[in-house]
């Protein structure tokens, strides 16, 4: 009768338990399947938010820029619609001035 | 045994474990705020930006003032790799002098601010230039600049904003702090051991209410009185004038020039801020006479058809000699009003009970000021009841009044007797889109009889046809008002100046319906011809010639003087 060293007791006993471990592999397999579908779609999500947040990051700055330049132009606007400078302009450019009264007709409105 | 030991050994694991959970909630839960405060101070220092105020409107939505976002550009100069470089690329992008960078590089200052209120367009290009020279001890931090798009135009009554700390410090800014914000944002930079800062932080504060304000100022007649003034600036040479309309019906302001004024965009150029409509009290002169009338009139002490003898033009009263500035011998009630009358008005005011004319003053809203304005004068008004002071008070010497309590005075005159409080200020905008009114219509209490109204009116308006106004009637437009000469003390002399003068004239137009109440006031103004005399009436004929018929044009009001009417 041949005879087996420990080494090779414990190598068969591992081996007689593996379709017992597989068995109970087996049974847990959906859930494994189950967690890593859940993380990948959290990672998927993870994604998604992210590149949602650098969207709005984006849109963020630009928004600021935009308002920056808003405020500008509504500056511009105001300076270059300022009664001194139309005065100016009526006055040397158009040769305009300021109608008497005598010169003017008013039209009654009877609605 | 075994056991024994064990449970001493874990025991002991879970001791130490308990300490560590114990310190860590005394850490973070307990003490949070405390130890967080020590981290700060530990990691960071703070640098401070000016945060955007809101904007202030006109009242028909003309931007006054405005904060328009800026950036600031910081350097950590220990830590700039190639100084050179970044000064030559940023010179280029600023358009300032490569050796002004360079030499801020070159300090040994902990961070320099390289470039301030820089135009925010500028960013991603500096952003640019920070990734491509990989010098990360750049920063870019956000930051504000308040702009007067209109530079001096109603100058001294928005006041301006401290450039250095962003919140209001004169005027209608300094009064608005409340509602328009401002003032500072912290940034933080984290240091190193040394405590050398080397990375910046933005830590912005943004949550604060922050309101856009609109004014009862009317921009475009704000315009045409300062056109108006700089025309009597320039023919009188005066050291101080004004320029005030209100419409006589809500107390709004709708435009206020003074003289002197100021650009708030350059305030630190400047060095008086003062604002003379409020912050000043002058004597009025004659601007007094009506209401010593109309005392007189409620108190029956006055029969308009009975002629005062005017004494030649001088009178003496407790042996102080008052004189006319022409030698009246017999005047009616009316005429002492229109031809502006010392002597009569004294007489009249001496029949009366001195108690109820300073009540009557007091009544207009003289003495006290009307809560418009941040530091507004309140004028002196003491009761003296002695004769001659009786009869200085009575033709508007020996007391004060500021410009905006005079034109509530005349404003109730126009509105049917009614003292309003004065608005300068609207509202805010709501976020809807509407205003929402800061100050309501007030009307303090009624100041005038309607039979001293009626024998007002048609007496201030025979002022301007053909008393002391008559150089600055319209031919269109009837005006209502009174001229004023007010002499000045003279410290060198001790006495009451021949030659210095505050000149105003007060009234409203068209007289039937008033549109505006006008105030027109110079303080010294010069003579145009030697043997001129100074006076209410011509220093401000100017003012009323430029101004009235243009205002009345700008408002498509129809002339309401009975022959132009009828010729149309």
């Amino acid at each position: 009768m041949k005879r087996f060293n420990y080494q090779q007791k414990r190598d068969f006993a591992t081996i007689s338990e593996l379709p017992k471990d597989f068995k109970v592999f087996k049974k847990y397999v959906k859930y494994f399947i189950g967690f890593l579908v859940i993380a990948t779609a959290l990672v998927y999500y993870s994604y998604l938010n992210f590149q949602i947040e650098h969207e709005i990051t984006t849109l963020t700055k630009q928004k600021s820029m935009l308002i920056a330049e808003n405020y500008e132009l509504k500056k511009d606007i105001t300076v270059l619609s300022s009664p001194e400078r139309i005065g100016k302009i009526a006055k040397n450019k158009y040769k305009m001035k300021v109608a008497p009264y005598s010169e003017i007709k008013f039209i009654e409105n009877n609605e | 045994m075994n056991e024994k030991r064990t449970y001493f050994v874990v025991s002991l694991i879970v001791a130490a474990f308990l300490i560590v959970i114990i310190r860590l909630i005394n850490f973070q839960i307990l003490n949070q705020e405390k130890y967080l405060t020590y981290v700060k101070k530990q990691y960071y220092s703070k640098e401070k930006v000016i945060r955007p105020r809101g904007i202030v409107f006109d009242s028909k939505g003309k931007i006054l003032a405005i904060s328009v976002p800026t950036i600031k550009i910081f350097a950590i100069p220990r830590y700039v790799k190639n100084k050179e470089e970044v000064a030559e690329n940023l010179s280029i992008i600023l358009k300032k002098s490569k050796f002004e960078i360079l030499r801020k590089l070159n300090s040994k200052k902990r961070y320099v601010v390289l470039a301030d209120n820089v135009d925010k367009s500028l960013k991603p290009r500096i952003k640019k230039l920070i990734s491509d020279l990989k010098e990360w001890n750049i920063g870019i931090v956000e930051s504000s600049k308040r702009i007067y798009p209109y530079k001096d135009l109603i100058g001294n009554t928005l006041g301006f904003v401290n450039r250095y700390n962003g919140i209001g410090a004169e005027g209608l800014e300094y009064k608005l702090n409340k509602y328009l914000g401002g003032g500072f944002d912290e940034i933080s930079f984290l240091k190193d051991a040394r405590g050398n800062p080397f990375t910046i932080e933005k830590n912005r504060d943004n949550n604060r209410d922050i309101k856009n304000i609109y004014l009862t100022i009317d921009s475009n007649i704000q315009y045409m009185a300062e056109e108006a003034l700089k025309e009597l600036i320039r023919e009188r040479r005066p050291k101080e004038a004004l320029v005030l309309i209100v419409d006589p019906k809500t107390g709004d302001i709708l435009a206020n020039a003074t003289y002197p004024n100021y650009d708030p965009n350059r305030y630190w150029k400047y060095r008086k801020f003062k604002n003379i409509t409020f912050q000043n009290a002058y004597e009025i002169g004659s601007l007094a006479k009506p209401f010593v009338l109309a005392e007189a009139i409620d108190e029956n002490k006055v029969n308009f058809h009975k002629r005062i003898y005017c004494e030649n033009g001088k009178i003496i009263i407790d042996g102080v000699r008052i004189k006319d500035h022409k030698r009246f011998k017999y005047l009616t009630p009316r005429e002492i009003i229109v031809h502006s009358s010392n002597i009569g008005t004294i007489k009249i005011a001496l029949q009366l009970d001195p108690k109820k004319i300073y009540q009557r003053f007091k009544k207009l809203g003289f003495g006290k000021p009307t809560g418009v304005f941040p530091g507004e004068a309140s004028g002196i008004l003491r009761e003296d009841i002695r004769p001659v002071n009786v009869a200085y008070a009575s033709i508007g010497q020996s007391w004060t009044a500021t410009a905006i309590q005079v034109a509530m005075a005349y404003s109730a005159i126009a509105n049917g007797g009614y003292l309003l409080k004065p608005r300068l200020i609207k509202g805010y905008l709501e976020g809807n889109g509407e205003i929402k009114e800061l100050d309501e219509v007030e009307i303090k209490s009624k100041v005038f009889s309607d039979k001293s109204l009626r024998w007002l009116r048609k007496t201030l308006k025979l002022v301007v046809e053909e008393g002391t106004a008559h150089s600055g009637k319209s031919k269109y437009f009837t005006i209502a008002g009174k001229t004023g000469t007010a002499q000045k003390y003279d410290p060198k002399l001790k006495a009451l100046s021949n030659e210095k003068f505050y000149t105003w004239f007060a009234g409203f137009f068209p007289v039937n319906d008033p549109k505006y109440t006008i105030v027109v006031f110079a303080n010294e103004p010069k003579k145009i011809r030697k043997w001129e005399r100074i006076g209410g009436g011509k220093v401000s004929s100017v003012v009323m010639l430029n101004l009235i018929d243009r205002l009345m044009f700008y408002t498509k009001q129809k002339p309401d003087k009975l022959y132009f009417t009828q010729n149309k």
